[in-house]
């Protein structure tokens, strides 16, 4: 005989059918089982839940009638938390109620209106940031970039000027602007930006036939960083360029020359020329860019002497800044 | 005399669930009034059983329950209003154990409380409420079915049309649910 399912149990306790029943009779596994649900089931069914009160239901009749209706609900529930609100709920206190219609239009109008100021407003937002990408972002910090930079062009007088070792017209550099790469050059430039052209230097290329340095003529910002063959020294701020005088002093065919001769990796041939220079105009820079070449050709110890000669003899000095912080590199690095 | 008019004129008391529920689509507040004097104290112990006795969402979900009963009286189709009710009430306190953390809190509390050792020392009191905390402790797939059958009193069809399962699917909940009661009533640990 096959015992009774856990279906057919649970439905005899309520629904009792006469073939469980009378399979309850001769089985006794099943008639105990069946007898351990009906104790449960009458347990459960013992459980008795408390009632409203009378005036509680009274209160809660007018609440579902008021909630009906779309009044307010009477006071002594307006405390009480309600399970679900409508969107429309708030109607209810439009009073009267054919005003309902009008506050409820000028509640559409509202959003529709705030909708289309909104839409306005991201229309607007995605112009300003459609300009927005057009510009370029700044650069947070300045890092040192090569950036090509017109030099203006250093020509040489028209009268060559008689020396030892010169004997050839090539070593006169042709007419028109260089541009010089500035690997350690930190400028004022961001990345990609190209410094723009002073208008002393356009002079100068389109006038100037000849060179005329006048005191610290040739301090080219540019030319005296690409100048520093040693990475790592700290740069004096870039300086502007200077008007050129139109008269031109004795000595500024000489120093051209060793400006060449420096620009041209001619170290040697540059000190010697730099060296010719006498002329109080002119010396201070010659010194300085002299030093510069020995520095370059590698010779430490003359271009510390010839720098320590510099800072002696023009204390005051513009370049005195970037002689000073050469000379502490040579010193650093030469030190064992 | 014309079916509708003598329909009106019978005493609501007196008359059947259909034809209260065709007087209240009709916009009669007198038959709305007497569905929530009928019912009320049915669907108050019905959510309360499903809730747990000491719930304070009850009042509230009894007051949802006639208010979404009253909008959708139309779509009615039955003999008796109190399965339906049921059927509202049920999904009215669904919506509300979703929203409700604490529900779960309350459960898991009822849950862990431990079980009277011994069956002489409870008092009547005492296993009434034992019992409550274990029906609130029990699933809502499992409470359900078992406040519909053994505490509502609704047959198997009754309950499983209001579930919306099969009536296979109602007693074989209905008897998981006996035998965890019957488990935890015994002082056992599921």
């Amino acid at each position: 005989m096959k015992c009774l399912a856990s279906t057919q149990l649970a439905q005899a306790v309520t629904e009792m059918s006469d073939e469980v029943s009378l399979h309850l009779s001769s089985c006794a596994v099943c008639r105990c089982e069946f007898d351990a649900m009906v104790q449960v089931a009458q347990a459960v069914h013992s459980v008795v839940a408390p009632s409203l009160s009378a005036p509680r239901r009274d209160l809660m009749l007018r609440a579902v009638f008021a909630e009906i209706d779309g009044e307010s609900a009477p006071a002594e529930l307006a405390a009480a938390p309600q399970l679900t609100r409508r969107w429309t709920a708030w109607l209810r206190f439009v009073r009267p109620a054919s005003w309902r219609v009008p506050a409820f239009a000028a509640l559409a109008l509202l959003l529709v209106g705030g909708v289309w100021w909104l839409q306005q407003r991201g229309r607007h937002d995605a112009v300003s940031s459609s300009e927005l990408a057009v510009r370029p972002a700044p650069v947070p910090a300045l890092v040192p970039v090569p950036v090509p930079v017109p030099v203006p062009a250093l020509v040489p007088v028209p009268v060559p000027v008689p020396r030892a070792g010169s004997n050839s017209p090539n070593n006169v550099p042709s007419e028109g602007a260089t541009a010089v790469n500035m690997p350690s050059a930190v400028g004022r430039g961001n990345p990609g930006e190209q410094l723009p052209k002073s208008p002393s230097l356009k002079a100068v290329d389109q006038r100037a036939p000849t060179f005329a340095p006048s005191q610290h003529a040739n301090r080219s910002p540019v030319v005296e960083q690409e100048s520093l063959p040693l990475s790592g020294v700290p740069s004096p701020a870039p300086e502007a360029a200077p008007e050129p005088s139109p008269a031109p002093a004795p000595s500024a065919p000489t120093f051209a020359d060793g400006w060449t001769q420096f620009t041209r990796g001619n170290y040697g041939e540059a000190i010697a020329v730099f060296d010719a220079v006498r002329e109080p105009a002119t010396r201070e820079d010659a010194m300085y860019w002299a030093a510069v070449a020995a520095a370059r050709a590698n010779l430490s110890s003359q271009a510390s002497s010839r720098l320590n000669a510099f800072l002696a003899q023009f204390p005051d000095s513009p370049r005195r800044a970037s002689a000073q912080a050469l000379l502490q590199k040579l010193v650093t690095t030469s030190a064992p | 005399m014309k079916p509708s008019l003598q329909m009106a004129m019978l005493p609501l008391a007196t008359v059947d669930d259909a034809v209260l529920a065709q007087r209240a689509v009709a916009g009669d507040r007198l038959a709305l009034t007497e569905i929530f004097r009928r019912y009320v104290d049915s669907v108050h112990q019905f959510v309360a059983r499903l809730r747990g006795m000491d719930s304070d969402a009850v009042p509230d979900i009894v007051q949802q329950t006639f208010i979404a009963a009253f909008a959708a009286i139309a779509t009615f189709r039955g003999d008796t209003l109190r399965p339906w009710l049921f059927g509202v009430a049920l999904n009215k306190s669904r919506m509300y154990v979703r929203s409700e953390v604490r529900r779960k809190r309350t459960i898991t509390a009822a849950a862990a409380e431990p079980p009277l050792a011994n069956e002489s020392e409870l008092s009547a009191r005492q296993r009434l409420e034992q019992v409550q905390h274990h029906i609130a402790a029990l699933k809502p797939i499992h409470r359900e079915p078992l406040v519909l059958i053994d505490m509502e009193g609704l047959s198997g069809n009754q309950a499983a049309a209001l579930l919306g399962i099969p009536a296979g699917t109602l007693w074989r909940r209905v008897f998981e649910a006996r035998q965890q009661l019957r488990v935890r009533l015994a002082g056992g640990d599921l």
